[in-house]
């Protein structure tokens, strides 16, 4: 029984990774859209098509936000906010706290133009498409998409890696303003849209509802009618005006009745889902939820916890997996979510400023004597445990699990089936704190 | 008592040949079928929560010393703005936020509590104790220590601007609250009954504008995930009020963070007046300090908390101060607080699971590997 359940529960839980299961997992299709010299589209493995330079250096955009007592950021079709001044005090954008107060390790904190390099034209560069060109202050031409100015990130050490931001696990409202790899469009139809998730890139309706294929369905056939329609809503497709897309294909159910299918699988949505981004469909068997692109595995020591919220990834022994985001509340909104960056503000939300009570607290999940990166997202690191950054010659090292190059953690008052640090931090983790690695997340955004 | 009282009523008058107890017998036994009761059992869904705090309009009478001072009072306080001093972000905004994940052991401005030996809620120990307060109706015994607490803390006062804003608590998809009551002959007397809660899985109905609510939706109960926040508990119905004997509760507790911080009640007790289409009173309970402090921490920044002058640092210590249940191993320090919720309830009809598709759900107790998880693993079962 023990056993069957272990199944069900893997089976029910709709989680795939890419490379878990076969070698060549598809990857989100795009639109091929008219580039200039100088980019191309690489495909990554956390966030799919985006954006590079001809060397594989990805390029980010910063749009502005307006955050609780201001906004900052580039405006659309404007000059870049991000210069070569260095920010020495915060600017109080996140109430309560006032503006003026110091930032922490001033002597290597870089200017904005040192973290954030703008992708600068050449002096023949000419416009394309989406692709214009906007002046800096010193006369050079900067490459804009779709009229947000573009950057490389010094975090980015590999090519088509983007570890200076990302799209995956969104921040919300009151995050900080963040640089966004830039990505050509998803090639799917109107109706439907691309969620970007930490289980991967999730079909759904236009407004959220989620889609579903099923097992017992053939390639382009349904096999869905009678009382199982009644549950199973087939996803239908328009009379007219259907574009011919990778990926999609129509299947007609009855004569005049067409249905959407991806990757010849027909598409459904659930007549008991109670409302948008609900997806209990999963919970029947034979019935799976669609990933245009799945997630990176993460390693195999890891486990998975049912919680009241859904499903989180977990260490070997039950326990969350967190990971850390953090954006300072400087003019330039630098991040502070990484071992190259100050820790103070990390150590102040996992341990009243103590590295060693945070090490107690938010324990670095520590990585096994053979295990290795899994993937380019998925990777190991050392970390000085003292000072929260990589290790000096000589000094005191754990070798711990990283994503995006960032240190994961647990909760010391987690117990398997809890997430008690989710949205541990400053407003609720967005802006220094801990987000849960959810692997389905069942009940919000809805 | 009896538990199909209409039914032998309806025996009992056949075999006296009273015609006009046969009538009532009959009646009494449709409405137990029809209508909002069926199958002896009515459901009700939780629309509004809010803690029980007794004040007063001018706060002189509960709060002498004054109110207490928020988040950013307080800094203004500890950091006072002077010409030419630059205060370093790790000492102060850091420190503060610190201090409301890792509350220091004493604050660094006098807190104030509330006084005086009135305010709401429920007995929760059947005893009348000496630091037990009196509604203002003069019922005595009741446990209510935060009152003490948070008497004096702006944002739980009548006047708070919170209590508007985020009066919509129980709407969120993880935070609803569905009762059961089962066993029911009457909803006005009825010494055996049961309580039960779950978590409800649909959204709460109301009207267009979205503001009231509903009665007569449909909930359907959340056996998948949601089997942590079932509690039964007994009672009975005595002139159209339910109470109930206390037993642990853990109360679904999600906000605008995106966190799950659930709130452990002990020995919580409900006393709620009952009608067809409402029920509404007090739950009452022992809090857990602690869980209260990630809940609230999780679900409300600091600028939030600000507008009602809440520093839940200072409010945790003072609720670790007062709290009166559940001490350390050692029998130390206590970690629960008596207090109660004022509650409102909107009749419902339960779905309960259909067993053919809950059964095979995954109780997952024990973790299953992350990497190995996929599709091969789909258990293949007719959809028809």
């Amino acid at each position: 029984m023990k056993n069957v359940r272990l199944i069900q529960a893997l089976a029910l839980a709709g989680i795939c990774f890419a490379g878990a299961a076969q070698a060549a997992e598809p990857t989100q299709a795009y639109v091929q859209e008219p580039t200039p010299p100088g980019f191309k589209v690489m495909i990554s493995e956390l966030e799919g098509p985006i954006y590079t330079l001809a060397d594989g250096k990805p390029v980010y955009q910063w749009p502005r936000k307006e955050l609780r007592n201001g906004g900052t950021g580039d405006v659309r079709t404007s000059m870049s906010a991000c210069d070569n001044t260095k920010t020495t005090v915060n600017e109080g954008f996140m109430s309560p706290y006032p503006a003026g107060l110091e930032l922490p390790e001033l002597d290597t904190r870089p200017t904005c133009v040192e973290a954030w390099p703008p992708v600068i034209a050449p002096a023949d560069a000419k416009p394309i498409g989406k692709w214009t060109l906007i002046n800096r202050r010193d006369k050079t031409k900067q490459w804009a998409y779709e009229g947000f100015v573009l950057y490389t990130s010094n975090m980015d050490r590999e090519p088509g890696i983007p570890l200076g931001g990302t799209h995956v696990g969104g921040r919300g409202g009151d995050g900080p303003v963040q640089r966004i790899p830039i990505t050509p469009p998803a090639d799917i139809p109107g109706q439907f849209i691309v969620e970007r998730y930490d289980s991967g890139h999730q079909l759904a309706l236009v407004g959220g509802v989620i889609v579903y294929t099923s097992d017992k369905d053939g390639a382009n056939k349904s096999n869905c009618y009678d009382a199982c329609e009644k549950m199973w809503k087939p996803v239908l497709a328009p009379e007219v005006g259907v574009v011919a897309r990778q990926d999609w294909t129509i299947v007609e159910r009855k004569p005049g009745v067409k249905q959407w299918a991806f990757r010849k699988k027909p598409l459904y949505t659930y007549s008991e889902d109670p409302g948008p981004g609900a997806q209990e469909g999963l919970d029947v068997q034979g019935w799976n939820v669609v990933f245009t692109q799945r997630a990176p595995a993460p390693p195999k020591s890891f486990t998975t916890q049912e919680t009241p919220g859904g499903i989180v990834l977990a260490d070997a022994k039950g326990h969350a997996i967190y990971v850390y985001n953090c954006g300072d509340d400087a003019l330039d909104q630098l991040a502070c979510d990484h071992p190259d960056t100050p820790q103070e503000y990390r150590y102040s939300v996992c341990g009243g400023g103590d590295p060693i009570r945070c090490a107690k607290n938010f324990p670095y999940v520590v990585a096994g004597k053979d295990e290795k990166a899994v993937n380019k997202t998925w990777t190991v690191m050392d970390i000085d445990p003292a000072t929260g950054h990589r290790p000096h010659a000589g000094t005191q090292s754990l070798h711990v699990w990283a994503y995006r190059d960032r240190p994961v953690y647990t909760f010391a008052e987690d117990i398997p089936g809890t997430v008690k640090a989710g949205a541990w931090g400053e407003f609720y983790g967005a802006r220094n704190g801990y987000r849960p690695f959810w692997l389905r997340e069942e009940f919000q955004g809805r | 008592m009896a538990k199909h009282l209409g039914s032998i009523l309806g025996v009992a008058a056949l075999m006296s040949g009273i015609a006009p107890f046969v009538s009532t017998a009959i009646a009494a036994d449709a409405a137990l079928s029809t209508g909002p009761i069926q199958n002896r059992s009515i459901g009700y869904v939780m629309t509004t929560e809010y803690k029980a705090i007794w004040d007063t309009p001018d706060g002189k009478k509960e709060c002498p010393g004054g109110l207490n001072e928020g988040p950013r009072e307080q800094f203004k306080i500890l950091f006072p703005e002077k010409p030419g001093v630059k205060y370093p972000i790790v000492d102060t905004q850091l420190e503060r936020e610190g201090d409301i994940w890792w509350p220091k052991k004493d604050d660094r401005i006098p807190y104030q509590y509330a006084v005086g030996n009135t305010s709401i809620g429920l007995n929760l120990d059947d005893k009348v104790g000496p630091n037990d307060f009196t509604s203002p109706d003069g019922e005595k015994g009741i446990d209510n220590q935060l009152q003490r607490a948070w008497g004096c803390v702006p944002n739980y006062r009548s006047s708070s601007y919170n209590l508007g804003a985020f009066n919509n608590w129980r709407k969120y998809p993880y935070n609803i609250v569905v009762i059961e009551l089962t066993d029911v002959d009457s909803l006005e007397n009825d010494d055996d009954v049961t309580l039960t809660t779950y978590r409800g899985i649909d959204r709460v109905m109301t009207d267009a504008t979205g503001q009231q609510y509903l009665t007569a939706g449909t909930q359907r109960l959340d056996m998948r995930w949601g089997k942590v926040f079932i509690s039964k508990f007994h009672g009975k119905i005595v002139n159209g009020v339910l109470t109930t004997d206390g037993a642990d509760y853990v109360m679904p507790s999600a906000g605008n963070g995106r966190s799950i911080a659930d709130i452990r009640y002990y020995k919580t007790r409900w006393r709620l007046a009952l009608t067809p289409d409402h029920a509404e009173g007090m739950m009452g309970g022992y809090m857990d300090v602690d869980d209260w402090k990630i809940a609230t921490n999780t679900q409300r920044s600091t600028h939030h908390q600000a507008y009602g002058a809440a520093s839940t640092a200072s409010i945790y210590r003072a609720m670790r101060k007062m709290a009166d249940y559940k001490p350390d191993p050692d029998g130390g320090e206590n970690h629960a607080i008596s207090m109660a919720l004022k509650v409102k309830l909107t009749q419902v009809f339960i779905k309960h699971p259909d067993k053919t598709v809950t059964e095979g759900t995954p109780a997952a107790k024990a973790p299953a590997k992350a990497a190995a998880i996929s599709a091969e693993t789909k258990v293949a079962e007719s959809h028809q």
